[in-house]
């Protein structure tokens, strides 16, 4: 449908924020898609709540969903499908995903929570290659982690891991 | 917001894009990341398996063909290898994978990734302006291309195996057992085995075992002969010969060869102890390469339809074209973008040559035996 690719609607964050968007833009979180066709003409006239993301998250979001508005749908994406995976990040997303941790964990969460999976992928693996390489300890410090285990469990962890480690 | 306000189900998605030790690592930080990761570790391990060290299958039939035989009783080497190519090919493409093949896959993917580390400095030799990092894509081709090489030096190259057949396969011979395993590579792995390969001669010829004209293009004075031997490896056919014995080198002592040694005497040691320099017997792999390659060329490579047919030359094999070895003194250049268009690092002509390759990136040959070979070819 031609005429829907102008189309805008209008969602509101849980901070009250309205923020106003292609509804083709939006449409690229399948929960917001879902939710389209199953009030169908009723969304055009009234505003669609989101009560899980902030105004900050959701225009955040909204930028990533314009940008990437006319990537092909992922095709099936089944666990058989995995050997095709990579952990390479394409240059825009990277950009995109300089932010700080607070808000690279609220990405991940909305992406989650609306659906979009491409987006849920690249934080996913934004994180992955955080810890790229880093100690157990560093990691630890990078994100916040406190240590629980006794010295005794730990030790013991490490030592049935040893296998994967450098030499 | 932190990691730590972050479902089970999220944590499980951040271990599953990452590497294997990256996993592990994360795994450890807490009792929580660990009882995440506990809830899914086999397939989170084969994930973290398959983002350091893929492709897996490669890798696992590289491990299993060095696993000694299951048999205690004394069998003759051509029964041995036939049994062992057997049970390499039967695996099935998506494997099962035990902790117990995985702790023993990780020795082997770490070489393959050294290599990656290594490869944009072979393969970028004199465009250095070129050279960059691999990605993740490229790395997972070169390491197939590894453990290929690795597959043929362990089954094929080993003292046992020259002995009982010393000279390169007749390419006439149908079923002979390096013909049969290079049948089950897929045009796309052959050339990519093939430009390693080409890649891992120029690496002896110019780096680990120059001969004297390659020492001497290094110094603009004439260097006394006493200095000369002490650095070269001779010249001429005899040179030709020695590298061509080196060549049967594994990958894991070609890596040693080029991180630990640096002398002439370190490195005759190495060869010595590898029994290599006694045997005078060549490498085989680029004679295999060279018939299996023929064969499926006289088939057109199974390629259907005129469009595609005209677009077999993209298919070449970088290490056969240096019969007289790689690198000739006069020129200083890396392959040709053009000879690698379905090589190691994707270049720009690849994607419009997508319908050729998907037909070329599957066309192994199961059992690798010929009337399989024929019959799929036909089809």
């Amino acid at each position: 449908m031609a005429a829907s690719e102008s189309t805008r609607i209008t969602l509101v964050s849980n901070d009250g924020a309205e923020v106003h968007v292609e509804r083709n833009v939006a449409e690229r979180s399948m929960l917001i898609k879902n939710m389209m066709e199953d009030l169908g003409e009723a969304a055009m006239t009234q505003s669609v709540p989101i009560p899980n993301v902030n105004e900050s998250v959701l225009k955040k979001v909204i930028e990533w969903c314009e940008h990437h508005k006319n990537d092909p749908p992922a095709a099936a994406d089944d666990d058989s499908d995995s050997r095709k995976k990579t952990t390479d990040i394409e240059e825009w997303d990277q950009k995109f995903m300089q932010v700080d941790q607070e808000m690279l964990f609220e990405i991940i969460l909305a992406s989650n929570y609306l659906d979009i999976k491409p987006l849920l992928d690249v934080g996913c693996k934004t994180v992955a290659n955080m810890i790229k390489g880093k100690s157990p300890e560093e990691i630890r410090k990078t994100f916040n982690i406190t240590n629980d285990f006794t010295p005794e469990e730990e030790e013991q962890i490490r030592r049935e891991n040893e296998w994967a480690e450098d030499r | 917001m932190s990691i730590t306000d972050l479902s089970t189900e999220l944590l499980q998605k951040i271990f599953e894009y990452s590497e294997l030790q990256d996993l592990l690592h994360l795994a450890q930080t807490s009792k929580r990341n660990y009882r995440a990761y506990l809830g899914r570790r086999m397939p989170l391990l084969e994930h973290g398996m398959h983002n350091s060290y893929s492709p897996l299958p490669s890798l696992l039939k590289l491990t299993l063909a060095n696993e000694p035989a299951p048999s205690r009783r004394p069998i003759g080497t051509e029964l041995r290898i036939s049994l062992l190519l057997n049970r390499i090919t039967s695996l099935p493409a998506t494997p099962k994978l035990t902790l117990e093949n995985m702790k023993k896959m990780v020795s082997y993917g770490k070489i393959a990734d050294r290599w990656t580390e290594l490869y944009p400095r072979l393969r970028w030799r004199f465009g250095s302006d070129n050279r960059r990092l691999l990605k993740s894509q490229e790395k997972e081709r070169l390491r197939g291309a590894v453990y290929n090489h690795w597959i043929y030096t362990t089954l094929f190259h080993s003292r046992t195996f020259t002995n009982y057949a010393p000279d390169p396969p007749s390419p006439v011979s149908l079923d002979d057992p390096r013909h049969r395993f290079l049948r089950t590579l897929s045009t796309v792995q052959q050339i990519q085995l093939s430009e390693y390969l080409a890649h891992i001669e120029t690496l002896v010829e110019l780096d680990l075992y120059p001969s004297y004209s390659v020492v001497l293009e290094q110094y603009p004075h004439s260097l006394p002969h006493r200095s000369l031997s002490k650095l070269g490896w001779g010249e001429g056919s005899e040179y030709r010969r020695l590298v061509r014995d080196i060549m049967k080198l594994s990958p894991a002592d070609l890596l040693h060869l080029y991180e630990h040694t640096s002398t002439k005497s370190e490195r005759s040691d190495f060869l010595c102890a590898q029994g290599v320099c006694f045997g005078d017997v060549p490498a085989t792999l680029n004679y295999a390469l060279s018939s299996i390659t023929n064969e499926r060329a006289r088939l057109g490579f199974g390629v259907e339809g005129s469009k595609l047919r005209s677009q077999l030359r993209a298919i070449q094999f970088p290490s056969l074209k240096s019969a007289q070895g790689v690198f000739k003194g006069e020129e200083e250049r890396d392959l040709s973008d053009e000879e690698l268009l379905f090589g190691v690092v994707e270049l720009q002509g690849r994607k419009s040559l997508e319908a050729l390759e998907r037909v070329v990136e599957r066309d192994g040959v199961e059992s690798g035996e010929w009337e399989a070979f024929v019959a799929a070819a036909e089809m």
